[in-house]
């Protein structure tokens, strides 16, 4: 059976912490591999953690709202009457410099692009939406 | 929840989820530490890459005066995110 549930959080690091047990129960409800659990967790906390950061304007929350479709789990984070500004646009991480010169911005979009399968980013009616798109692997035994 | 602290042994031991809300957290109990240290992952769930900001400042301060940081006991999904990041080239871990 396909499952949606959206729901709305303040655009705030601290909000943090409710999103994790949004997303869990979700993950819990749907038994969700270990690994692909990881992946979507860290993924939703990047791009949230650089829409706090980096946009501006529009409302103040953003809505997260996660579905299965098959074997794909796909997560849609909305800014609302914001700037069109596409965090998922920020340049890679360089990982092969030296420690002295290793900065951690751009890291987190680098983990996203590795452990997320799609990244979409649309401007729709003054709305910024991304799409996250996780293949599920086989459920953990 | 997120929690750092040190054991009997010197070690110190970080527990529960590091993410973007926690950073001043684990800056504070990592202001404490000024030589070589072992980190004890073992009962650490979840790193994002804010977390990985935190160590890697650590590591360059100790690093300037000479002194290692060690990590011990990580689980294999915060393994992969310090291979994909890089970060297993930057620190010695076991």
């Amino acid at each position: 059976m396909d499952t949606f549930i959206e729901k709305r959080f303040k655009k705030d690091i601290g909000a943090l912490e409710s999103i994790y047990v949004y997303v869990q129960n979700y993950i819990d409800a749907n038994g969700i591999d270990n690994r692909s659990s990881y992946a979507i967790q860290l993924a939703i906390e990047e791009i949230f953690s650089n829409c706090v950061k980096y946009s501006r304007g529009g409302e103040s929350t953003i809505s997260i709202n996660l579905s299965r479709k098959k074997d794909s789990i796909i997560i849609v984070l909305t800014e609302f009457n914001a700037e069109p500004f596409d965090v998922t646009s920020h340049p890679d991480a360089d990982i092969t410099v030296p420690l002295e010169k290793r900065e951690v911005g751009g890291l987190g979009l680098h983990l996203v692009r590795h452990m997320i399968d799609e990244i979409k980013y649309e401007y729709k009616n003054k709305n910024s939406i991304i799409t996250l798109i996780k293949h599920l692997e086989e459920p953990d035994v | 929840m997120f929690d750092i602290r040190i054991a009997e042994n010197g070690h110190v031991l970080l527990s529960g989820r590091l993410d973007a809300s926690q950073i001043n957290k684990a800056q504070e109990g990592f202001n404490h530490i000024t030589e070589s240290c072992t980190v004890d992952f073992s009962n650490l769930e979840y790193i994002s890459s804010a977390g990985l900001g935190v160590l890697l400042a650590v590591r360059k301060r100790l690093g300037d005066k000479g002194h290692k940081m060690r990590l011990i006991g990580m689980n294999k999904h915060i393994h992969e995110v310090f291979r994909y990041s890089g970060m297993n080239q930057i620190f010695e871990i076991e």
